[in-house]
């Protein structure tokens, strides 16, 4: 929209675009990535989390006869067990029933973990852990039990629907997208630091957000875009869903959400033989996860499903055996054009597949990603503040101090949060019933009193303390992880090759040395007097000293 | 890891390919003959460095690799040519090294 009405190009129009879809969910986009980057690692918080299971011992051959003798002692009329088995990054076992629900509601399960080598039950904290942030991630999840978590899968898919838009138009409206295409220059005055630095993590990056983008937007499709399905399928779309899940029409049917028991106990089973056969058909692969149903009529179906990571597609091949006889019946697979296509965008996002190597880059891109959109913002608000700072224009109106502060609150405030929840899992007492969601609580009251800190002050000093706050707290983590369990501490884990957990306290090291060197490169206009070098340290650039000079 | 090498060196061709980059990296300017060829060069060996990524069993994973390496190579080259413009040169030194020394290997 051009100041004297006359029509604009495209390009503009496309700046226009990308501005805005930017701007009004960027801070929520900015969460998302943030906590999707951590939900990579989400097994290594989970254990960093959960100290107690780092006890568990190396699982063996014994390990399956292990778990079917606690789930006997455990569930032994359920109708339907699950034993997970330990990989490289989960090391316990995870033991799992469905329960019917009291008053014939809808069945729950029930899960414990068990040490692999002994096959004793571990008893963990209670807490969400990694999974918080998952499970935020997709579906801005408050609580460990939430009611609103289809609205919340609405509004993040609003938002990754701006963000392609915001992707797209962003490529569109760089002109020298090429000639640009390795330039950054820090330290530059006014915005071109702040769009170089935008420029470059958005563009070296883009296969991975254009594909991490689309591949989340299309994860929830069903719950989006339910028409198409109801035309093609009928009106619940239950072939549809059949299909996406490999289940071939017409072939063995589970019993779904019987409340009524089988009777009797679970009669005694040929598991250790039933792995053997799967291992034999995938010699390249692992198993996972074994499945164990009963049917009213005393049927026991064992589902043995293929690990995960061990292709980009999702759902991973499963074998399906009889459970007394441990005779094959037969292979499932997903083979519909459509379910293929879904199962390999949803295995590009999740990336279960991903070596350590791996991960850690798709966890840097993310982190790069997050670095685009707060750079973005700050662009926003450097811009107007250039342009105000020029034209002697009056003081910034409401709609820029409401950027301004979202974006503190959000740029600084959320790592601050993040560092809250960690500390909270160590400081709140163990036996707390309710520790879970007081966690939680920890995270999102921190981070609403630095949207309050913020709507109190935005200048360069507020930048500072917020950086300075968050790099102290990030510190703290492995210093409160070594008081309160020594077994963890970095000492701890490093020297008994816990690495993953290791890294944790590793990586806080690492955040509080970033967010310092952030505090201690936000300049005011009267420190700001000299010229970055080629030889400065690496850092973000500085704050413009026009920002700081128009500071409320 | 040798994908991640010849795509390291392919963008280092393309970003001399620009004439902003060729001043602060050679302390020169290329003729327009030179960047056309810096541009080839670089393209071919972006396109080379598919192959050792591809000669795995699964190529789901071998190309979500690829474009990992892709970019991480490209922020490798970009740190570089911002911060120690002169040290290219012995970048690409060291690349190709470690790129025939990969290959002859695997």
């Amino acid at each position: 929209m051009r100041p004297d009405g006359r029509a604009e190009g495209w390009r503009q129009a496309m700046a226009w675009l990308h501005t805005w879809s930017g701007l009004v969910l960027g801070w929520l986009l900015l969460a998302i990535f943030v906590t999707g980057s951590l939900a990579f690692f989400r097994h290594e918080i989970n254990a960093w989390m959960r100290p107690e299971l780092v006890q568990a011992g190396p699982s063996s051959a014994a390990t399956l006869a292990l778990a079917e003798r606690r789930l006997r002692e455990l569930a032994p009329d359920a109708p339907q067990w699950s034993i997970r088995l330990p990989d490289g990054r989960e090391p316990g076992v995870q033991l799992a029933w469905r329960e019917p629900a009291p008053g014939g509601g809808r069945p729950r399960f029930e899960t414990r973990a068990m040490d692999p080598a002994t096959g004793r039950l571990l008893d963990p904290r209670h807490t969400m852990g990694g999974d918080f942030f998952y499970r935020f991630h997709f579906e801005l999840r408050s609580a460990e039990k939430s009611r609103w978590i289809v609205e919340g899968r609405w509004v993040v898919g609003l938002a990754t629907l701006a963000m392609f838009v915001a992707l797209l138009s962003g490529i569109v409206t760089h002109r020298r997208i090429f000639s640009d295409f390795f330039t950054f220059r820090p330290g530059k005055a006014g915005a071109r630091s702040w769009l170089d630095a935008h420029n470059v993590t958005g563009v070296l990056v883009l296969p991975f957000y254009l594909l991490i983008t689309f591949s989340g937007l299309m994860m929830f499709h069903t719950l989006y875009l339910p028409a198409g399905i109801a035309a093609a399928y009928g009106a619940g779309g239950k072939g549809y869903f059949e299909e996406l899940s490999g289940q071939k029409p017409g072939s063995v049917q589970r019993q779904r959400g019987t409340t009524a028991r089988p009777p009797g106990p679970m009669p005694a089973l040929a598991l250790p033989a039933i792995l053997g056969q799967a291992r034999a058909h995938w010699p390249a692969g692992r198993v996972e996860r074994l499945t164990i149903e009963r049917e009213q009529d005393g049927k026991v179906w064992v589902d043995v499903a293929a690990h995960e990571g061990d292709r980009v597609q999702y759902r991973a091949p499963s074998l399906r055996f009889e459970g007394v006889s441990g005779q094959f019946v037969q292979a499932r697979d997903v083979d519909a054009p459509m379910a293929r296509t879904y199962g390999v965008l949803y295995g590009l996002h999740m990336a279960r597949f991903a070596g350590p190597g791996l991960r850690w880059a798709l966890f840097g891109f993310g982190m790069l990603g997050s670095a685009m959109i707060a750079t973005g913002l700050m662009l926003w608000v450097v811009k107007r503040r250039a342009e105000a700072g020029r034209r002697g224009a009056p003081p910034p109106g409401a709609g820029q101090r409401v950027v301004e502060a979202f974006n503190l609150a959000a740029i600084a405030g959320l790592p601050l949060a993040v560092a809250a929840y960690l500390l909270a899992n160590r400081l709140l007492p163990v036996a707390w019933p309710d520790r879970a969601d007081w966690e939680i609580r920890a995270f999102f009251l921190t981070w609403l009193a630095c949207l309050f800190a913020a709507s109190l002050r935005r200048d360069a000093w507020a930048w500072r303390l917020g950086f300075g706050v968050a790099a102290l707290l990030w510190t703290a983590i492995p210093v409160v992880n070594a008081a309160s369990t020594p077994s963890l501490s970095l000492w701890a884990t490093a020297s008994s090759g816990h690495w993953g957990i290791a890294a944790v306290d590793l990586s806080a090291i690492a955040a509080a040395a970033v967010f310092a060197a952030c505090a201690w490169r936000v300049r005011t206009p009267a420190r700001a007097s000299y010229q970055a070098s080629p030889a400065a340290p690496l850092g973000k650039p500085r704050v413009a000293a026009v920002a700081a000079r128009g500071g409320a | 890891m040798t994908a991640a090498v010849w795509s390291l060196l392919g963008w280092v061709f393309f970003s001399l390919s620009l004439s902003r980059h060729q001043l602060d990296a050679l302390g020169r300017a290329l003729t327009p003959r030179q960047e056309r060829l810096c541009r080839s060069v670089g393209a071919g060996l972006l396109a080379l460095s598919l192959w050792p990524a591809i000669r795995r069993a699964d190529i789901g994973v071998a190309l979500v690799e690829w474009m990992a390496t892709l970019s991480v190579a490209a922020l490798l080259v970009t740190a570089v040519l911002t911060w120690r413009p002169r040290g290219l040169p012995h970048l690409v030194a060291g690349a190709v090294v470690l790129a025939l020394v990969l290959t002859a290997a695997a």
